[in-house]
């Protein structure tokens, strides 16, 4: 079943047409990682689906249903978010940042644990948590209501690679329908089952591994030249 | 002598109060609806700026002939003293919510948050130091000219000071200057108290 559907999207801003004619499918439970050069959409495109903005042409699907025919704030509250720059409130614990999202009862100690944030990390500011705790407590806000589905926008590229591998663990053990935008070709083909590649806000490629190995497309190749040498 | 100090001295603090409290009032809504619509948000900023250049005697002058609202009196001159003040907080307040990151605006929009609750649980409390600054400043300017208030009968330390000044007698004037420039600092002091309490409970960028 697909959970997420975008039907001949296309976003301008201005004179800028920053996707073009996007068809794209996210089955349920699946992780794609949506890979491309900055410029290249890969952030508006998360950002159509959870309407932070709106396309100018097209449809969003979420769960059979047209994005436009949801109350925004339910839509949002299904689809947990993470942003690049992570946009903790600097005047909130991380305890408060999590809770104020959290259904009545329910546990914030076991969620910030599972995310590898101790009870002791939860009274301070994001400003006294260093980078990598201060992603955890991002993730662990976007999934405090429990969404089915996680849009994550590079939220690691400011990690070191230590770090970044233990997050990427984290994300690889979550049971969800998760949409993971990202320039890194690496993080790319280790946490998605598919890719979805794209160039100048429109689809190159789609596929696994296997068959982005066989793609002609330049830039892809470019991209799998990183890995080597 | 003692008893009249103290009854124009309260007057004098009536004046202020009443005249920043509304100002703050409408200033901060003002502030968020400026800060929503840029266009015609530089108009207001840019109209309460020009209302400041007004020397407060002329103002005076042009408000007096004012249905309701002008006339000699307490009135007017918190009509004055209100629109002076309006400005620094408008300011302040505006200056605050501009420094709330636009990243932060959007996570909470993503999360589910309405823009009243974004508002009132990340907008508002970012700007507080910000917004706190501005009635600081506002409540220190107006101790100062709520002086001209005496100009138009509004009462206050201003009758103090103009009578001092009308029969030259010194012990008149610091009458009327020395409990206005102690009420002054001691709003300083206060407002600095408050803003010290708040960036300790973690509202710091």
């Amino acid at each position: 079943m697909a959970a997420i559907a975008l039907r001949g999207v296309s976003f301008r801003r201005g004179e800028r047409e920053i996707l073009r004619e996007v068809d794209l499918t996210f089955g349920a439970g699946t992780t794609t990682a949506i890979l491309g050069r900055s410029g290249s959409g890969k952030s508006t495109l998360l950002r159509l689906i959870n309407r932070l903005l709106e396309p100018s042409a097209g449809e969003v699907w979420y769960g059979g249903k047209a994005v436009r025919g949801y109350e925004p704030l339910a839509l949002r509250r299904a689809l947990g978010f993470v942003p690049q720059d992570l946009g903790l409130f600097p005047h909130w614990t991380a305890r408060r940042q999590i809770e104020r999202f959290r259904a009545d009862g329910q546990s914030v100690a076991a969620l910030a644990g599972s995310l590898g944030l101790g009870e002791e990390l939860l009274d301070r500011y994001p400003h006294e948590l260093s980078g990598g705790q201060q992603q955890r407590v991002a993730m662990a806000r976007a999934l405090a209501s429990d969404p089915p589905v996680l849009l994550l926008d590079e939220p690691f590229s400011a990690l070191d690679p230590i770090l970044r591998r233990e997050l990427q663990d984290l994300v690889l053990a979550l049971n969800k329908t998760i949409l993971f935008v990202t320039h890194d070709l690496r993080e790319a083909l280790r946490l998605g089952e598919r890719v979805v590649f794209l160039r100048d806000g429109r689809v190159v490629f789609e596929g696994d591994e296997a068959a982005m190995r066989q793609s002609e497309d330049e830039e892809v190749r470019a991209y799998f030249a990183t890995l080597e040498g | 002598m003692m008893n009249s100090v103290l009854q124009h001295s309260l007057e004098h603090l009536w004046l202020v109060v009443i005249a920043v409290g509304a100002a703050a009032g409408a200033a901060i809504p003002m502030a968020v609806w400026c800060q929503r619509n840029r266009r015609m948000g530089g108009l207001v900023v840019r109209l309460t700026d020009a209302v400041q250049t007004v020397p407060s005697l002329a103002l005076f002058g042009l408000l007096l002939p004012l249905p309701l609202l002008g006339g000699i009196g307490e009135r007017l001159a918190i009509l004055v003293l209100f629109l002076y003040a309006l400005l620094p907080i408008l300011r302040n307040t505006l200056l605050g919510l501009d420094g709330v990151g636009e990243g932060v605006r959007e996570s909470a929009l993503a999360l589910g948050m309405t823009p009243g609750e974004i508002l009132r649980e990340i907008e508002l409390p970012l700007a507080a130091p910000s917004i706190m600054a501005g009635l600081r400043l506002a409540t220190v300017t107006t101790i100062g000219t709520a002086t001209v208030g005496a100009a138009i009968g509004a009462g206050g330390l201003g009758v103090l000071l103009y009578r001092g000044l009308a029969t030259v007698e010194t012990e008149l004037l610091l009458a009327g200057a020395l409990p206005a420039a102690a009420m002054a600092m001691g709003a300083d002091w206060i407002f600095q108290w408050i803003e010290d309490k708040l960036s300790i409970s973690g509202r710091r960028r």
